[in-house]
């Protein structure tokens, strides 16, 4: 079955998506904060980190067929778009904030003061090198995403007022942008750009023209792309090339693997936003494991810091 | 306890830690603090 442009009902696929990149992630943080193993699955679960960039592909896919309809530039669209990004993401950030701060955080009183106002506004993720203070390591994409929805209105209404084609070839030069930052950072040894907000919010543009391609236009090729044949060889080859090379060359910067892993969750979010699957869109358990994914992306990282202390 | 059961414990241990504080965070926390809002500016904020 098919779906509607722009219905503004639940993409209960994508929501399947979302389950399984938080899947990858609890992998991967379990695999490097508690050596689990996974067996055949190690090579591509110990660069996991990588379902951060379908993550963010995903929010800016998700938010397009959501507020498609919407010109959110207007005064009462923009401010309510605002409240509900806001309210969806703050409450459970400041929650673990603090909880880190409070039991695990190893900074002094004084840094964390310093800190405070930069992460009570969320733009951490502009001070590359504060990954690694405090919870930053695991909440920085708390950061990117809330910089991401802060564009996200213009980017929009700029995308709604471009044609298909324009759209086609903005969307390939991002992802040629997105995989040569890769290239000018091995090269030249720049700040990792795993929590650079510029290229999240690259991600989650691509996202948003996958979604308006999709939903727009139609055409043979399109219509091969949203095909289950091509979800299934796609992510295949996903897994398959990223444990490949990972097994070979023990890849250590994440994003280089986007070579593979970008191209891959493009194609696969248009049968993911396309085709329906109707038992699965009346499953209460998908769609309130999608509601506490992004509780459970946050809580991964520090649960993982946490489970050890307690096994230990 | 074999190395594979000792690994797949803590495959469970961590994962259920992790759904656990993820479901109460969720319930408490989000959906509180939305139901707390609603009722501020009575109107429904469907998140």
């Amino acid at each position: 079955m098919e779906r509607q442009p722009f219905s503004n009902q639940r993409v209960v696929l994508l929501d399947v998506f979302r389950v399984a990149l938080a899947l990858l992630v609890f992998m991967f943080h379990s695999n490097m904060h508690f050596q689990c193993r996974y067996g055949l699955l190690d090579d591509f679960v110990s660069v996991g980190a990588l379902a951060m960039t379908g993550f963010f592909l995903l929010s800016g896919y998700v938010l397009r067929v959501r507020y498609g309809e919407s010109n959110l530039m207007g005064r009462n669209e923009l401010g309510r778009f605002y409240l509900k990004r806001l309210l969806s993401i703050l409450p459970l950030y400041y929650t673990i904030a603090l909880l880190y701060v409070g039991f695990l955080g190893k900074e002094l009183l004084v840094e964390n003061l310093i800190l405070f106002p930069v992460e009570v506004m969320g733009i951490q993720s502009t001070f590359t090198t504060l990954f690694g203070v405090s919870h930053n390591g695991g909440t920085w994409f708390v950061s990117c995403l809330l910089l991401g929805y802060l564009v996200y209105p213009f980017l929009q209404t700029v995308v709604k007022q471009l044609s298909n084609k324009c759209n086609i070839v903005l969307l390939l030069l991002l992802i040629g942008i997105e995989l040569w930052a890769t290239i000018i950072k091995r090269t030249f040894q720049t700040c990792s750009l795993y929590a650079n907000p510029f290229y999240r919010i690259v991600e989650l543009t691509i996202g948003l023209l996958v979604a308006d391609v999709n939903m727009t236009a139609n055409g043979k090729l399109l219509n091969a792309l949203r095909s289950w044949g091509v979800l299934i060889v796609t992510g295949t080859v996903m897994l398959a090339g990223v444990s490949v090379v990972n097994h070979v060359y023990r890849v250590h910067d994440y994003m280089l693997l986007n070579w593979i892993a970008l191209p891959c969750f493009v194609i696969m979010l248009f049968p993911l936003g396309y085709k329906k699957v109707d038992w699965m869109e009346k499953s209460k358990l998908i769609r309130h494991a999608s509601d506490i994914s992004y509780a459970f992306f946050c809580r991964s990282f520090s649960s993982g810091l946490l489970g050890y202390g307690l096994w230990k | 306890m074999t190395g594979f059961d000792y690994n797949l414990v803590r495959i469970l241990f961590t994962f259920l830690l992790c759904v656990l504080i993820s479901v109460l965070l969720y319930e408490i926390v989000q959906n509180r603090v939305v139901g707390l809002f609603n009722k501020m500016i009575q109107s429904k904020i469907d998140l």
